[in-house]
């Protein structure tokens, strides 16, 4: 055996390059079976991008079912709150083509703002909201916790007598500071706050 | 004079002599004083007081809350008149009124003196503890600018190791001389509260840091320190040449120690600590004589004065009223600035209070600060790479600011810009370079606050989504245990609806056994989530410096981990009681 394989330099290289392969293939089965990732990474990074509104506006019951979406190959330009940047982002990870929004972006950031004394207290936008900023019992008067809601306008659909308003958020109200060394107010001054 | 050196820096007209040759004065004691909470970094603090009540001058009336902020005193003896939204300094002032809660007081005719002091203390006999209680109670903050509370800054020692303690009396800004004359008239206590600190912090030296322009103040230091008083930490009194910004914390410790502070760190981190000579001063008022922080010295110069000079004013005065002691000249006045002409702020009105941070206002005349020309295009001349003290590029960061490249602007360590405003003012072009650049940091600063409110909006709905799961789990779960309990057998059409109960096949045992495996699994999976959020949340609250919305980020991850676990084991229990009944099933038969 031993000797065939001195004499013989074909056999000797094919008999090397066979036992390797199959070193190296049990290797990687090992790996592939013991390092195994549960769930999709990319499915992960897309999530990360998405403005976590958890609208449906995309057509999909929240950010992540719309990150899995787009990992499956859906179009990356479907979501209005995220806009422009988001799918500038979503194109760079991906190495897709930017696509204009489909439909409409918000200028302004807003939230939902519920007319407490036309509340009848039904419940229904408290099951609506995704991240559970509603705050009411039934029959009792509801409330939008402004710092959790991320303004998805689930919960206008659903109330039975229309007394949920979509307002600009507070906080995008306050402007860029201005030193003494400034220009006088004008030009730059509102460019710090219309992104975003 | 100085051993080491900072890069760049300009020589801007230094118009301190405006207000230096006079000496210091009182300011009348006001009738009213309008006091914001907000005066220092961090969270308001929180007014003790009601409309109506008396409180007398040093009283507290409103305490910190929080890890950093600062009680606020009742700089007056008076009754409050209202605790309301009145326009305040701050930054954005210039664009419109900014109105922030105040507690305004109205002074009793009479009897001014009528003070509440605390008792005082022998700082060289009392321990470190009662010395910071001291100083917290006092509501001392930096009155260098930022306002950062004093007695926070005092525990450096828990997670620092300081060597040397600074005393920043450069005074770079051109028109101050708020720190000159308090040099002038008070040297042996500022170098008594620097003792002090020296002290509390555990450093080995004190470097006075003071520019060449400052002799009478360079001589006031200098003749106390010639006296053989008990110095028992070694002062060093290092003149420094005038240039701006040698007074910047960064460039002065550069300047005087020869270290570089890191790129987004702070001077505790080289072993320094450096503090405002009027800060030192109200540290050693607070314990030697137990005098909160209730007035300051403040710079009134400009060409609008006709009377310009240092005064030691109440805070909450109104700048109208100290303006007027000074005489303004109102058909002269242009501009009214609070702080310096290079890092101070545009005031919309004098119809705002004095607060703890305010060291200077200038009243300019047209000519004075005359509106600045024109922006043309950059020429890529490169001047401001040589002026700027913290060695970035500036035109570089230009290009990104005005481009929208917010990331590469970080990349080109945007946030090390300490906004001095050297580079616009060499700029041939007369472009407005730090505006450019606190517009780009306000605007990654929102980025990055969005990214959290994503982040935290996300958890939200993974906990929402781990709830109804667990729900509908418990629900199934529970109408299982009731079908059981009821002799009639299942009908298809309830069990058709549910998605673990299948049709009875001849598989069904062994998908059973599946599924409890996965089940299991599964179960292992949520408790070891439960057990790493528990983890994470027990580090993080440890850590007491990190911030109130990660906490309960953790929080909802800890609570969604836990809905999970109990989805999967109300599962789980449903199954195995389901395989135990087919159990019995097949096993009599």
């Amino acid at each position: 055996m031993l000797e065939l394989l001195t004499d013989n330099d074909i056999v000797a290289a094919i008999a090397a390059l066979l036992g390797m392969a199959a070193v190296f293939g049990a290797l990687l089965g090992f790996a592939g079976q013991y390092f195994k990732v549960e769930g999709d990474p990319v499915v992960e990074q897309i999530d990360a991008l998405l403005p976590q509104t958890q609208c449906g506006q995309c057509g999909y019951p929240g950010c992540k079912p719309y990150a899995e979406a787009i990992s499956q190959g859906d179009e990356i330009n479907k979501c209005p709150p995220g806009g422009e940047t988001t799918i500038a982002a979503l194109a760079d990870l991906l190495g897709r083509e930017a696509k204009p929004l489909d439909g409409e972006a918000e200028d302004v950031p807003k939230i939902a703002y519920i007319r407490e004394d036309e509340c009848i207290g039904c419940t229904k936008c408290i099951q609506a909201c995704p991240v559970d900023a509603i705050l009411g019992a039934a029959k009792h008067m509801h409330t939008v916790i402004i710092d959790e809601c991320t303004g998805c306008d689930l919960c206008v659909e659903p109330c039975p007598v229309d007394c949920i308003d979509m307002l600009p958020r507070p906080e995008y109200q306050v402007s860029a500071a201005l030193i003494a060394s400034d220009r006088q107010p004008g030009r730059l001054t509102g460019e710090a706050t219309v992104h975003g | 004079m100085a051993d080491f050196d900072f890069p760049g820096g300009i020589h801007p007209p230094q118009r301190k002599t405006l207000s230096n040759r006079a000496p210091l004065r009182q300011a009348p004691l006001p009738k009213r004083v309008v006091l914001p909470l907000t005066q220092h970094l961090g969270l308001p603090a929180e007014p003790i007081v009601v409309p109506g009540q008396r409180v007398r001058t040093g009283e507290v009336i409103a305490r910190a809350q929080g890890m950093i902020s600062a009680n606020l005193h009742a700089s007056i003896t008076g009754t409050v008149s209202a605790i309301e939204e009145h326009p305040v300094p701050h930054p954005s002032a210039a664009l419109g009124e900014v109105r922030a809660l105040c507690i305004i007081i109205d002074a009793e005719p009479d009897d001014q003196n009528d003070w509440l002091l605390m008792p005082p203390l022998d700082w060289r006999t009392s321990d470190d503890e009662t010395l910071i209680d001291r100083l917290r109670e006092s509501g001392i903050v930096g009155l260098g600018g930022a306002g950062f509370p004093t007695a926070v800054k005092a525990q450096v020692r828990q997670r620092h190791v300081i060597d040397t303690l600074i005393v920043n009396a450069a005074e770079c800004e051109p028109y101050i001389t708020a720190d000159d004359l308090t040099l002038r008239s008070y040297a042996a206590d500022v170098l008594e509260g620097a003792q002090l600190f020296a002290r509390l912090c555990g450093a080995e030296r004190v470097l006075i840091g003071i520019e060449d322009n400052k002799p009478e103040a360079i001589d006031a230091l200098s003749q106390v320190l010639r006296k053989p008083a008990a110095a028992d930490i070694a002062v060093e009194l290092k003149i420094v040449p005038t240039r701006y910004p040698s007074g910047g914390e960064k460039q002065l410790v550069q300047l005087l120690t020869g270290r570089e502070v890191p790129s987004g760190g702070l001077p505790a981190d080289v072993g320094v600590l450096c503090h405002n000579p009027g800060t030192l001063l109200a540290a050693l008022r607070a314990v030697r004589d137990g005098e909160p922080q209730i007035y300051r010295i403040v710079t009134l110069t400009g060409e609008a004065l006709a009377n310009p000079g240092n005064v030691e004013a109440r805070i909450g005065t109104s700048i109208h009223e100290l303006l007027a002691f000074s005489e303004l000249q109102p058909e002269h006045l242009s501009r009214l600035v609070m702080g310096g002409p290079m890092m101070g702020l545009t005031l919309g009105s004098g119809a705002l209070p004095l607060i703890k941070t305010s060291n200077c206002l200038i009243a300019a005349t047209a000519e004075e600060l005359p509106p600045a020309p024109p922006e043309q295009p950059c020429i890529r001349c490169g001047a401001c790479e040589i002026a700027c003290p913290a060695s970035l590029l500036p035109q570089q960061l230009y290009w990104f600011a005005k481009g929208r490249e917010h990331d590469k602007a970080e990349l080109f360590n945007l946030f090390d810009c300490i906004e001095c405003g050297a580079c616009a003012y060499v700029c041939p072009s007369h472009i407005p370079l730090v505006q450019y650049y606190r517009a780009s940091k306000s605007e990654i600063r929102a980025r990055e606050q969005e990214a959290h409110k994503a982040e935290h909006a996300r958890h939200r709905f993974e906990f929402r989504q781990a709830r109804i799961a667990r729900e509908e789990a418990e629900k199934l779960a529970k109408r299982e245990a009731r079908m059981k309990r009821t002799p009639a057998p299942p009908t298809p059409s309830t069990s058709s609806d549910t998605t673990t109960a299948q049709p009875e096949t001849a598989s069904t045992s062994a998908d059973h056994a599946a599924q409890l495996r996965k089940l299991k699994i599964a179960q292992a999976a949520a408790k070891a989530a439960v057990k790493k959020a528990e983890k994470n949340l027990a580090r993080i609250s440890e850590a007491r410096q990190s911030d109130k919305t990660e906490l309960e980020d953790m929080e909802t991850q800890l609570a969604t981990a836990r809905e999970n676990l109990r989805a999967t084991e109300a599962r789980l229990t449903m199954l195995q009681a389901k395989n135990q009944e087919q159990d019995q099933e097949t096993n009599p038969s």
